[in-house]
């Protein structure tokens, strides 16, 4: 079915970006996402002084370097701002690993240019071990989300109600931050050192445009992350597989954040909509029939308020209208008995509120006012519709 | 033959201050790193002093990261100019490049789209410089960028670079001294600011564009990435000393170019003596690292930003 050389790097990849992404969306939603740039770049040294030794070492050196950043940032974060603490480590971390890569290119040119496709990724050159290796962790990683769901849920969104219960909150972290460097030195074969922050970051931006709840949030950054793997992989011939992977990842959260703005958008239009043809209501109440437009009206006819273009209201749009103007100078009153508003500033606001008002709210209005008959500007306050 | 080979340590500066006192013939490589690894780390210096305080070295790693992207475009849009020998021209309009859309787009994601700060910038360098990758990879497959951007190369420094480096730093520094004091206003009190009508805005894209050309200019010289640690380290490591904005630029430039003549001569030292040849850049940010593992910071509460 796959091809046996593409099985590696597709799968592996694939795994890959699955746990990236679900670790990425913890740390998304601690607003940490930045501390996957620091942790991929101090993992660098380890990378390299690993390869000076053997193959194999590389992984585990990464790994340990990378939790000796995280030590480092949090020591460093007591004495200075956050973003400078990362930064330091960021650079510092790479310029030793970079100090060490230059000797290693004299001594060991073989382990030295090893070592080089970790900083950009090379996915090609995968195998099945690292598919099995890399399927392994995203399975530990999703058992340790699914039975720690709650202890997660908690340490995130409510940490005063974690500690009253007693969780182990610096037990918590400690995991995290180990999978978190997991992650992080895993995928750096795939997309290299420089891009593996983006791995983390872009999957759970795209998943919190589709919903607010951790757990669908745990779901779908790893399908977007997966995806963006599979398709990437597969279609980049003459180009280095980790950065198409990123950009596929990065697209599908551009076109996350676009849906999500797009609805606000429509929300936006569909309220003035509504403004508009109670606006018309009201207009038709106050001064008679007249013609609302073709749109408007017909509109208005299909809802049944109007009984046809440039007619009068049927009952039900009468007692619509009504409440609207009611709302409207009710909230007149209110501005200018309550809050000493002058009389010429209050319509401006009612012409607003009379659409927002809910029943729940007109009620608390007539608690605080008594039942008033008359608005600002002597006009007379409609009886309260059934 | 370069009169400071089989220098060691010491008399790597012997070697110096002689040349220096005989005005002796032209620049070698030895002393153009030096110039060029000082100037650049005076102007990191002072830049970084206020993105630091103004708590913005996030996005100047987002801007190392764009550089890759700014100069491919640059690339493509005049024709043939060589990576090496980038001239002024082709340097300005790769920064003002990289440091708009850097800072443009992240502003698009966090007023627009209301992503929160951190992701957004995360996810703006990553996709920039993926990007990068792609464009450099597609049209400019035979220039060397791979791990030249991100180490640098100070070896292939040539003395004509002197001089392009002593223009960005005069221009950068030069910027800095006439704008101080809106500079100094925007960073510590932006509502004050505000009240008086300055645009903080302005000010910002301005900073921006200057750490973008002081990153192009130093990105043959130590690589895209470490220049963020001569940005970062000194100004901390100043820090620790005073608390005034002024002593803080000297004392963080002090500071750069210090640990470039130790760098410059520790690099010459070990080449000499154990025959390693280590990577100027790389020796620099070590020694920095170091001199801010020693220091007492001061311990600040006020730390958490994000």
């Amino acid at each position: 079915m796959i091809d046996a050389t593409l099985r590696g790097p597709l799968l592996g990849t694939f795994f890959m970006a699955i746990s990236a992404s679900m670790i990425g969306v913890l740390a998304f939603v601690r607003r940490r996402s930045l501390i996957g740039e620091a942790l991929s770049h101090a993992a660098y040294p380890g990378v390299v002084c690993g390869a000076a030794i053997a193959d194999v070492c590389i992984v585990p050196g990464a790994f340990l370097t990378a939790l000796l950043g995280i030590g480092a940032v949090r020591w460093l974060e007591k004495r200075t701002t956050s973003d400078a603490a990362l930064c330091v480590i960021l650079s510092s971390f790479l310029g030793i690993g970079v100090t060490i890569a230059s000797v290693l290119q004299v001594l060991d040119p073989m382990a030295y240019r090893r070592s080089l496709t970790y900083l950009y990724g090379q996915a090609a050159t995968m195998t099945d071990n690292h598919m099995i290796l890399y399927a392994s962790f995203a399975l530990v990683m999703t058992l340790y989300v699914t039975i720690n769901y709650r202890y997660l849920q908690l340490s995130h969104f409510d940490r005063p109600f974690a500690k009253v219960l007693g969780i182990k909150l610096k037990g918590i972290e400690a995991i995290q931050i180990i999978l978190l460097a997991l992650a992080i030195v895993m995928g750096i074969r795939s997309v290299g050192v420089v891009l593996m922050a983006g791995m983390l970051v872009a999957p759970a931006i795209a998943a919190r445009e589709w919903t607010n709840k951790l757990s669908h949030m745990l779901i779908l950054a790893p399908l977007f992350g997966g995806l963006s793997a599979l398709l990437g992989a597969y279609f980049a011939t003459n180009l280095p597989t980790g950065p198409v992977i990123l950009l596929i990842a990065a697209a599908l959260a551009f076109l996350s954040m676009f849906k999500s703005a797009l609805l606000r958008f429509l929300r936006k239009v569909r309220f003035r909509w509504q403004c508009h043809l109670e606006n018309g209501l009201k207009l038709v109440w106050k001064y008679g029939p007249a013609d609302l437009g073709r749109i408007t009206s017909h509109r208005l006819v299909q809802c049944g308020y109007l009984t046809r273009r440039g007619g009068p209201l049927t009952v039900d749009g009468m007692r619509k209208a009504q409440q609207i103007v009611r709302l409207h100078r009710l909230w007149e009153v209110y501005l200018s008995t309550c809050l000493g508003a002058s009389s010429e500033k209050v319509h401006r606001s009612a012409e607003e509120m009379e659409h927002i008002l809910t029943p729940e709210l007109e009620i608390k209005l007539l608690e605080l006012m008594g039942n008033p008959t008359l608005d600002p500007h002597q006009q007379p306050i409609p009886e309260r519709v059934r | 033959m370069n009169p400071y080979s089989g220098d060691n340590f010491f008399s790597f500066f012997g070697t110096l201050l002689t040349r220096l006192f005989t005005f002796h013939g032209p620049l070698v490589s030895d002393e153009v790193q030096l110039i060029v690894l000082g100037l650049i780390s005076m102007m990191a210096a002072t830049l970084g002093s206020f993105l630091v305080l103004r708590k913005n070295t996030m996005l100047a790693n987002s801007l190392s990261h764009t550089i890759l992207l700014g100069i491919a475009v640059t690339y493509l849009a005049m024709k043939g100019v060589d990576f090496y020998q980038m001239s002024m021209g082709a340097l300005l309009m790769a920064a003002l490049v990289t440091a708009l859309l850097t800072t443009l787009f992240t502003e698009l994601l966090t007023r627009f789209f209301h992503l929160q700060e951190d992701a957004s910038i995360g996810l703006v360098f990553s996709t920039l410089f993926a990007l990068g990758i792609v464009v450099v990879t597609l049209f400019a497959k035979n220039t060397h960028i791979g791990t030249e951007a991100i180490m640098g190369n100070v070896d292939a420094l040539h003395p004509h670079d002197v001089k392009q480096v002593m223009l960005i730093s005069g221009l950068v520094l030069g910027v800095i001294a006439l704008l101080f004091r809106p500079f100094r206003l925007t960073t510590f009190d932006p509502t004050f600011a505000r009240g008086i009508g300055v645009n903080s805005s302005v000010f910002h894209y301005i900073l921006m564009i200057l750490t973008a050309l002081a990153a192009i200019s130093a990105f043959r010289a130590v690589g895209a990435f470490l220049f963020l640690a001569l940005l970062v380290i000194p100004p901390l490591i100043a820090r620790a000393f005073t608390k005034r904005l002024g002593t803080l630029i000297v004392l963080a430039s002090g500071i750069g170019v210090v640990a470039s003549m130790l760098a410059v001569a520790l690099s010459r030292h070990l080449l000499s003596e154990a025959g390693l040849a280590l990577s100027t850049a790389g020796v620099e940010v070590v020694l920095l690292t170091l001199a801010i593992g020693g220091q007492r910071l001061p311990q600040s509460s006020a730390a958490k930003s994000c």
